[in-house]
């Protein structure tokens, strides 16, 4: 579904991805690392967000880099890091905006062809509104988006997401600044998409949350895969627990 | 119930078993279906329209009874002209966040446009020559935005007064546009189906046609996908790139569409005036619009409506401190950047909920 070859960023000097290959077919793939290895980054290049060099195909394109439209054209979707939400718009227009259905959305139909693009809204409306019920904020849908709380921004970028109708989602650590309880009941909304065929691509930190979700990890150290397989084999793999907890020295033993 | 209580989605048992497509059709298995008018967007609700033709009978009705003197009259038709510049200026800055600071070049682009139509096909020709002022300043508007689409907020801002600095100098040496040192006089006053429209109070209500078109048009606005992706463009660019919005394109829709109101506004002061001058789209008259648009909210097509009337009105009533004009206007715009961000719109939505909630109170309290 997603092929990555050979991804590289590099910010001044600093090489943040290296060489970094991988490939993601019809699963949840958990991409894993310490901080600062380059997971962030990788999405980052991979939803066009910033430079990068290598090659990117998703779904059998080869997709430009460095363009997000190109890579959101292409059929990824991002959930990002801090939530990304425009307070300024309700809840309903948030998921509005990544609609993939583009009919009358310019001028002409602001304008010249009102009737055909109200027609075509209201088909949005309900797509857009389902995607709100599936991540529980049906109920707020009016709301001006700015009112919504932080656990609550992070389920209106996922519905967002997911209203493109993707081929890929490119989730951004769904799962910080959120509780045990509010990180299962994400989780199961998350099986609950993954249900339906929907590949994903998964940062975090919670073991417990990855190892529910994730039918396979890759772990990333300073910008290079170091390791990859089912969530017990790379728990288990020396190469990753020397970059979580260090090397082990002899020091004192 | 938490904020972040997910509730369940659907009913496991009820939920038929995943098909295994790869592309998820997001049918839904859940009973979500409701009525379109639940679904709606705040910014789709219906009244917009209602306020502009109740704000336009109030013109109708009331203006011709206040006013007394020419002066009033003339006054009330710039205030026309330049509320539609102003709402030109609102699209482009206010929505889509591009700080265009040619909107009077745009509206000095449109009156020779138009004067050059009429001069050219005949005084009949005022209808063909508002089009062509319109069409003409939103293709070079559409042309300027291309060429500076990377261009973000002061070195878009620079590179507008840039175009209206070169396009002054231009209209000055292109006499036979512009007539001699850019000077059009004589322009055919508004002729439509053989009526000519001379006096200012023969020329108000056809001003009032026309703002009320333009109201239309921007209440379309209000309640239309294009909003909301010029909103998500001013706010967060990258992000809503990401989202599939062409943020681009959103941008040069935005600036062609304010700009062509600039033409219009200045085809409407050429046609009325008879006279275009590169003096009379000067950089006061920018500094102008951007108080107008600032004084009023920046916030609601309503804050340039409400600013350009004050930004009219308001030499009248400092003739005496005619001199002192310039730091006023300067002071008041500091006024309104610091005690009053979203304009005399805030301060008025700001009163009216307070009275509409003191009323609900009294009411709640009487029944009690």
């Amino acid at each position: 579904m997603l092929d990555a070859d050979l991804i590289s960023v590099s910010f001044g000097g600093v090489r943040a991805v290296s060489n970094v290959s991988l490939s993601l077919g019809d699963e949840l793939l958990g991409l894993v690392g310490p901080n600062g290895s380059g997971k962030t980054t990788f999405l980052n290049a991979v939803s066009g967000v910033v430079p990068a060099t290598g090659r990117l195909v998703i779904d059998g394109t080869e997709v430009p880099l460095g363009r997000p439209r190109s890579s959101w054209k292409a059929g990824t979707a991002r959930v990002f890091q801090a939530p990304q939400t425009f307070e300024a718009l309700s809840v309903l227009e948030n998921v509005l905006l990544a609609s993939s259905d583009g009919r009358w959305r310019g001028g002409i139909g602001t304008w010249l062809a009102r009737p055909a693009m109200m027609r075509a809204e209201r088909t949005r409306w309900v797509a857009a509104h389902e995607a709100l019920e599936l991540v529980g904020l049906g109920a707020e849908a009016t709301h001006a988006a700015g009112l919504l709380s932080y656990g609550q921004q992070r389920l209106l970028e996922l519905a967002r997401a997911i209203s493109g109708s993707p081929k890929v989602l490119l989730l951004d650590e769904p799962s910080a600044g959120l509780n045990d309880a509010e990180t299962n009941g994400l989780a199961d909304l998350l099986l609950e998409v993954r249900r339906t065929g929907l590949p994903m691509l998964l940062i975090d930190h919670k073991v417990d949350f990855l190892d529910r979700l994730c039918d396979r990890l890759v772990v990333l150290e300073l910008g290079e895969v170091v390791a990859q397989g089912t969530p017990e084999d790379v728990w288990s793999d020396q190469r990753v627990i020397n970059a979580y907890l260090g090397a082990p020295t002899n020091a004192g033993g | 119930m938490t904020d972040l209580d997910v509730p369940p989605v659907a009913d496991e048992a009820a939920a038929p078993e995943p098909t295994g497509t790869a592309r998820p059709a997001w049918a839904p298995w859940w009973p979500t279906r409701r009525e379109h008018a639940t679904l709606r967007p705040p910014a789709l609700a219906r009244h917009q329209y209602l306020t502009v033709f109740a704000f336009i009978t109030a013109l109708w009705v009331l203006v011709p009874q206040v006013i007394t003197s020419r002066q009033d009259q003339f006054n009330t038709n710039l205030w026309i002209a330049y509320s539609i510049a102003g709402i030109g200026f609102y699209w482009m800055i206010g929505l889509a966040g591009r700080a265009a600071f040619c909107q009077t070049f745009m509206m000095a682009l449109g009156g020779y446009a138009s004067a050059w139509v009429t001069r050219s096909w005949g005084d009949d020709a005022f209808l063909l020559g508002v089009v062509v002022a319109m069409v003409a300043t939103a293709v070079v508007a559409g042309l300027i935005a291309v060429v500076v689409r990377k261009a973000q907020l002061f070195f878009f801002a620079i590179a507008t007064m840039a175009v209206t600095q070169i396009g002054i100098e231009v209209f000055t040496q292109t006499e036979s546009f512009t007539g001699p040192n850019g000077v059009t006089s004589g322009i055919s006053p508004p002729r439509i189906f053989g009526t000519e429209y001379l006096r200012d109070t023969e020329i108000f209500p056809m001003f009032v046609v026309i703002l009320t078109m333009v109201l239309v048009a921007g209440a379309a606005l209000e309640r239309s996908p294009l909003r909301r992706e010029a909103i998500a463009s001013r706010d967060n660019p990258l992000v809503a790139r990401a989202s599939g919005v062409s943020t681009v394109r959103v941008q040069v829709v935005m600036f062609a569409a304010g700009s062509s109101l600039g033409g219009l506004a200045g085809a409407m002061i050429g046609h009325w005036t008879g006279v275009i001058s590169t003096n009379s789209f000067s950089f006061d008259l920018a500094i102008g619009i951007f108080l107008m648009v600032y004084l009023g909210g920046i916030g609601s097509m309503w804050g340039p409506v409400i600013g350009a009337a004050f930004y009219v009105a308001l030499p009248n009533f400092l003739t005496s401190f005619e001199q002192y004009n310039t730091i006023i206007y300067g002071s008041l715009l500091l006024v309104v950047i610091l005690a009053m961000p979203k304009g005399l719109v805030g301060v008025i939505e700001k009163a009216w909920s307070a009275g509409t909630s003191l009323v609900r109170r009294n009411r709640e309290a009487s029944h009690a």
